[in-house]
Parts: structure tokens; sequence; C-alpha cells
């Protein structure tokens, strides 16, 4: 009931909770150690675990995609597998499969767990598999579960899967269906890192020290409590309804978009920004938080029109535009 | 919620102090500016003493009014996000719920008077007054005016007074019976005694101006006479002989 005043168990885990910006922080700063100049996108993969969903990135080949999921796996004591998707890849090469063992001269099916029996799973240009397998995958994104023969497994929590896509390249792939994207709470661009940077990946990799191995800052178990703390921070009414407003404002643009978001668009944007909050340190959600993580939740979410494309404007264009900002 | 409405409440007294900050510094600005007005044309200040009074009275009661949590929220967005979000999860309760309110409760306190006050408005308010106070002062100290007013308005005042005699009007001047003036012209019996040498005014009598004048003119012209000497007692026989003997003790 409201009114419940603060215990003195409650002052203790708020004293800890407090700390959790710093331990975000130190994440943050220890993949940095690995990865130079990517911290917004490691902070967005942070918000896709926090919301216990899934996150799909848009990157060019070589700007160290893998390195920094498998480091960001590593300080959340996760373990990580990588799918490399290509078109003779099959889905029980994902999932697993019932192999013939023997044991004292008996033969019996044992099954061989794919490399979706982990925590943080990279599926690496998911668009060259086929729509077959990419529905293998995205069952298990969706069900945390995946079902070999007639058993059906669960998946070990917390369950991410970080899938990529090249935006160049596209001849012989198969474009993920919309309903298919809509599944991925967030859409994460990775740009090529500026002059600075890039001569920091060349100190960092030319040289003959190798990269220290990451500390594990934050538990599974922290982590699976950090997800269900999110979903109880606080949110005004009006920024819920700000949420709905932005979503609904991409289905009435007729003439501009040809197909709007879905509803899974207005909850990932409030479930974002709650997780967002949490990881700034603040425990409720401010208008600003919404409007950051339009931009990753709405990209793949909105369809433009022939004439908005010819004119040259991209989805963060039109967000832009959504959103009311100069 | 009620130590969030509490809250509120401790909020809004925040607000009010600020308010009787502002509504008195404009108070004293408008006095002194008023003031040096006043000097300037050598009016009493005293007149300005009520208005003054009622005016600052005035500008509290507005600027309270519009003392709003909004103006809170306004300069600290911040606070603003977590009043709303408060307000709207009052019937929520979980332990990120009760950790917000804590957080609440610290940024509201962060929220002092001081983040309210305009400092270099409030400051200029100061150094305004300063330089009009000491102008009205050095002014009066110089009894310069450009004009005087003030002689007019007393004029007009005594034109216009319901006075009684012993009233004191602004100005400092004293209302007095017309006939005191006449006291002077009067010869006034005074007895003395060793006993009470206090004056004795109960012997003192209503003026009698018929008198007065009739005394006036008879006391013209004014003839001189001398009065007796210590030789007019000795007999005219024995006065040569005394004096004779005068110079020879001499």
């Amino acid at each position: 009931m409201a009114g419940k005043e603060t215990t003195k168990d409650d002052l203790d885990k708020i004293k800890n909770l407090e700390k959790l910006k710093e331990t975000f922080a130190l994440v943050s700063e220890e993949v940095g150690g690995i990865i130079v100049g990517q911290d917004e996108v490691v902070k967005q993969i942070l918000i896709a675990i926090l919301c216990d969903a899934n996150a799909l990135l848009e990157s060019y080949p070589g700007l160290g995609k893998t390195t920094m999921v498998k480091t960001m796996a590593e300080t959340l004591d996760l373990k990580f597998r990588r799918i490399q998707s290509t078109p003779d890849l099959m889905p029980s090469d994902i999932t697993g499969t019932y192999v013939i063992e023997e044991h004292d001269g008996k033969k019996t099916f044992k099954f061989q767990p794919g490399p979706i029996f982990a925590n943080v799973i990279l599926a690496d240009e998911i668009n060259r598999a086929t729509p077959k397998t990419q529905s293998a995958l995205l069952e298990a994104m969706q069900e945390k579960q995946v079902t070999v023969g007639n058993t059906t497994f669960a998946l070990d929590r917390p369950f991410f899967v970080l899938a990529t896509q090249n935006p160049i390249e596209q001849e012989g792939t198969y474009p993920l269906p919309e309903a298919q994207t809509d599944r991925f709470l967030l859409k994460i661009k990775l740009n090529y890192p500026n002059f600075d940077e890039e001569t920091k990946i060349i100190d960092r990799t030319t040289t003959a020290e190798e990269a220290p191995k990451p500390r594990v800052l934050l538990s599974k178990a922290s982590l699976l409590l950090l997800q269900k703390l999110t979903r109880q921070v606080p949110i005004a009414n009006d920024i819920k309804k700000r949420a709905v407003e932005i979503v609904q404002k991409t289905r009435n643009m007729p003439n501009i978009i040809e197909y709007g978001a879905s509803p899974r668009a207005s909850i990932g944007m409030v479930m974002a920004g709650k997780a967002k909050a949490l990881i700034e340190g603040r425990k409720f959600v401010s208008e600003k938080d919404l409007e950051e993580m339009a931009y990753p939740i709405l990209r793949h979410r909105i369809i433009l029109n022939f004439e908005t494309e010819r004119e040259g404007k991209t989805t963060d264009d039109v967000i832009k535009d959504i959103l009311g900002k100069k | 919620m009620t130590s969030v409405l509490r809250l509120l409440k401790e909020l809004k007294f925040e607000m009010v102090k600020v308010a009787f900050l502002h509504s008195f510094l404009d108070s004293v600005l408008i006095f002194f500016g008023l003031a040096l007005v006043c000097t300037l044309l050598n009016i009493n200040l005293g007149y300005l003493t009520v208005p003054i009074f009622i005016l600052f009275g005035i500008l509290l009661i507005l600027k309270i009014r519009r003392a709003t949590l909004r103006k809170i929220e306004r300069q600290h967005p911040e606070v603003n996000e977590m009043l709303r979000t408060a307000a709207d999860t009052k019937d929520d309760d979980s332990f990120m719920v009760r950790a917000f309110h804590f957080d609440l409760f610290k940024a509201v306190k962060r929220v002092d008077s001081a983040s309210f006050l305009n400092m270099p408005r409030v400051l200029a308010k100061i150094i305004i007054i300063v330089l009009f106070a000491v102008s009205t002062v050095t002014l009066s100290a110089t009894h310069f005016h450009v004009l005087d007013v003030g002689k007019y308005v007393n004029a007009g005042l005594y034109a216009v007074s319901t006075f009684n005699p012993g009233d004191i009007i602004p100005g400092g001047e004293r209302v007095q019976d017309d006939k005191i003036a006449d006291l002077g012209k009067i010869q006034q019996e005074v007895s003395l005694t060793p006993l009470s040498y206090e004056l004795d005014i109960s012997s003192v009598s209503k003026p009698d101006l018929e008198l007065a004048q009739a005394e006036e003119k008879s006391s013209f012209p004014v003839v001189a006479v001398q009065t007796e000497s210590y030789e007019d007692n000795i007999p005219e026989d024995q006065r040569e002989i005394v004096k004779n003997y005068f110079k020879l003790i001499r």
C-alpha cells in the first residue's frame, strides 16, 4: 500500500543500488579498455540486457563487434557463444541435435546442445542465414527455450542475442522480415571510429602486449536481480503517454512512413527508458530517456515510403522530426 | 504518501520565504526611491510610511500566490520529473519506488531557498537601495531641494485641517490657540517664596487684552527718579562733621 516507510533493510539495499552507476561505468570502462570509442554502443547493449531483450547491431565488418560482446559477457560473468550465419547453416547447428552414443554396447540418443545454450549469443550476419534458421534463432529469442524433436529445453537465464547485419553486400542475403526485426528491442548502429580512436586501436593491437583479461564486475545472479528491478523503476503517467504518442505518430504519417511501429515499440520505449535510468543511477524515467531511446527502438520498426527515401531521408531523420527536434 | 505531501509542504514554505525576501526588498527599494524624490521636493517622509507597509502586504500576497510548485519544477527539471513520478506512483509499493522516494527526499533537500534566489537581481536591488539611501541622507544633510513642495503641502493641510490646539501636524509644528500669542503683551504677577521657588502658575489669569493695551499706552513718557542715598539719612548740620571724620580715618 502507499506510504510504506523505508526500512533499515531497504536503506542498505538502496546504498548498494547507489553503487550501480559506478558498476555500469566500470563495465563500460572495462570494455573501453579493449574496444576503443564505443561507449554508447556498450550502454545500449547493457540496456537490452537489463530489459531481458535482444538487440540488432548494424555495423560494417572489422569494427570489433565480437571482441566487444565477448568482453561484455566476461565482465558480466556470462557464457558467450558466437554463431557465424551462412546460407548453409541449419537450425540444428544452432539449437543442437541428438547424437547416437554407445555405452556398453548399447546405443542411445543423447542431446548435444548447440551454441544457443549460452547466456550471450552473437549471431553474426544473421541476414546470411536462411529464413528457416533465422526462425529457429528468433523462436529461441522470444520463448527463451528451444524444442528439438519432442523435447523442449529451457535456455539458461539471462539470455541475450546480439544479431549483426552488414549494411553492405546485400547480394545473397535473406533480409529479416519486419515481423522478425520487431522482436529485437534495439537496433544499434556501430559507426567507424574517428581518427584519434583509430590511432589508439592501432597502438593497442600492434604492440607485443596482450590485452588484459577483463574483470568480472557483476554476477549472473545480480544481473537477474537487476532485470527484475528494471521493471520496478517508477515512471510518470505523462512520460508513458509521451512514449505512446511518439509511437502512434509513426502510424499517422502516411505521406512519410509506409508502416509505423507496433505496440511492442511503446513497451520497448518504456522498458528501455527504465533500464537507461537505472544505468545512469536514477530511479525514475525522464522524458530525455525516452527521446534518446526512440532512435534505437524505432529505426528498425518504421518503413519509409518511396517519396521519403527518394528525398534522401533516413529513419533517424524522420524520428528526429517526430520528436520535434531541430 | 503522507511523507511526500509533507515534502511538498516544505517546498512551498521555501517558496514563501523567498517571496517574503523579494517583497521586502522591493518595498524597501520603492521606499528609498520615493524618499529621494520627497527629499528633493522637501516633502515629509512620514507620508510614505503607511503606503509602503500596504505595498509590502500586497506584494507579499501576490508573490506567495505566484509561488507555485510549477516554479520549482521549471527551475529544477529533475525535481519536476521526480515530483510528477511521485504523484503518479503514490499507490505503488516496491523496493524501487521506496528507493525513488528516498532519492526524491535527497533531491528536495538540495532545493533550498537560495536556489530560487536570482542572486544578481537581489544584489542589484541591494545596491540600488544603498545608493538611494546614501543620496537621501546626503541631500537631507545639505538641505538641498529642487522645489519646496512641502511648504505648499503644509499650507494646504492647514487650510483643510481639523486639527485641535495642542496637536502636532506633519512637519513638527504644534497647533495653538490664537490667544496664546498675545500672552507676551501682558504683565504677569509672579510671587516667589523661599520655600517654593517654583513658578506658581495657578495664579496666572487669563489674558486681559483691554487692560494690556491700556497699560501699554499709560506707561509713556517714562520719568527717571533718583532713589534715596546714604547721606539723606544724616542731619544736615552734622554732614560736614561726618565727612571730615571719614577723610581723617582714610
